[in-house]
């Protein structure tokens, strides 16, 4: 691939304009709910630079709120967050020949939406690590900026729902997830991870259930007998 | 050093080394077939346990999970999705599709 950098850094700005729909207005209600909390700002924007977690975050704000201990708050980040390991080991086939500080700022700025992206372009051949490697910075910028913004200003966008931006990330799940459900085994693979999650939410034990169900689903479609996956492996 | 920092210095650890460790470490090994499978179907497995729970359920409960806003918004994104492939029209889709149905209901 011979593009020049500018022109990746653009493809990744452009492929960052749907997350960042989605992710601003959860951003500016972390930044409100965190100042109702009492949390100052620069705590506030420093959990997002250093945490950088959206689910997790609310519940961190949540638990301090509520007077619980660090462990326990510390222990709840983890759970939360742990369906990153499989993201993570899910990407890192298509990396060997990666620098490892490119390694570290894909890996280290990896979110749900960018991971997704991510393994479509991978695995469709297209591996510009100047464009990935700006679509995660630009997420990850424009995530700690808006819990800032959101600190002073969240009032005023206090009901994403009416603009109905509270579903530009389950709209944005729907658009990843349908190219793959052209094989067999993917649709499998979903259901199952679907279902199991859905049923883990409803045992009350909701903090492992996109682990557990990205585990769980997975390991269902390997089952799946399809001749073609061998050839497109490589 | 106050909680909050000993919450966010360990928040950054315990979200930060899974997020990298597989890639640093993982990067490059041979694995076996059957390995590589189950790597390639994480993403269509974990989009769908992020996306399941946010179309029907309502604080953690199935009840009554055909009364889901975003159950119906989905309708069109997917449609949208399955016919242009396209994220931005899919997200812009979604979004007004929510906002009508809230507006309506």
């Amino acid at each position: 691939m011979n593009k020049s950098y500018w022109t990746s850094v653009e493809r990744g700005l452009r492929w960052s304009i749907p997350v960042l729909l989605g992710f601003a207005p959860i951003g500016a209600a972390y930044g409100l709910l965190s100042r109702q909390t009492g949390i100052g700002v620069w705590h506030t924007l420093s959990m997002s630079l250093f945490v950088f977690a959206g689910s997790s975050q609310f519940v961190a704000v949540s638990m301090l709120q509520n007077g619980m201990g660090a462990a326990a708050i510390i222990s709840s980040i983890f759970i939360v967050n742990f369906r990153h390991v499989l993201m993570s080991a899910s990407l890192s086939p298509y990396l060997a020949p990666w620098k490892t500080w490119q390694r570290v700022a894909l890996g280290g700025m990896l979110c749900d939406e960018a991971f997704a992206l991510h393994s479509l372009h991978f695995a469709s051949g297209d591996t510009d690590i100047t464009a990935a490697i700006t679509l995660n910075t630009t997420i990850y910028v424009v995530w700690a900026a808006t819990g800032a913004t959101g600190y002073y200003l969240g009032a005023l966008i206090e009901r994403p729902e009416v603009f109905g931006l509270d579903f530009a990330l389950p709209a944005m799940f729907i658009a990843l997830l349908l190219p793959y459900c052209v094989k067999r085994s993917a649709v499998l693979a979903a259901l199952c991870g679907g279902a199991v999650s859905v049923a883990l939410h409803v045992a009350g034990v909701g903090g492992w259930a996109a682990f557990i169900g990205g585990l769980a689903g997975a390991a269902a479609g390997v089952f799946v007998k399809e001749p073609e996956t061998e050839a497109e492996a490589k | 050093m106050s909680k909050i920092w000993i919450v966010i210095i360990g928040g950054m650890l315990v979200t930060f080394l899974p997020r990298i460790a597989p890639i640093l470490f993982l990067s490059g090994r041979k694995m076996p077939g059957l390995v590589r499978r189950w790597l390639s179907l994480i993403a269509p497995a974990i989009l769908s346990a992020l996306l399941f729970p946010e179309l029907l359920l309502d604080g953690g409960s199935l009840d009554m999970f055909y009364t889901r806003r975003y159950l119906y918004a989905a309708l069109p994104a997917f449609l949208v999705a399955w016919k242009t492939k396209s994220l931005f029209g899919t997200v812009a889709t979604g979004i007004a599709s929510a906002a009508l149905l809230r507006l309506l209901f």
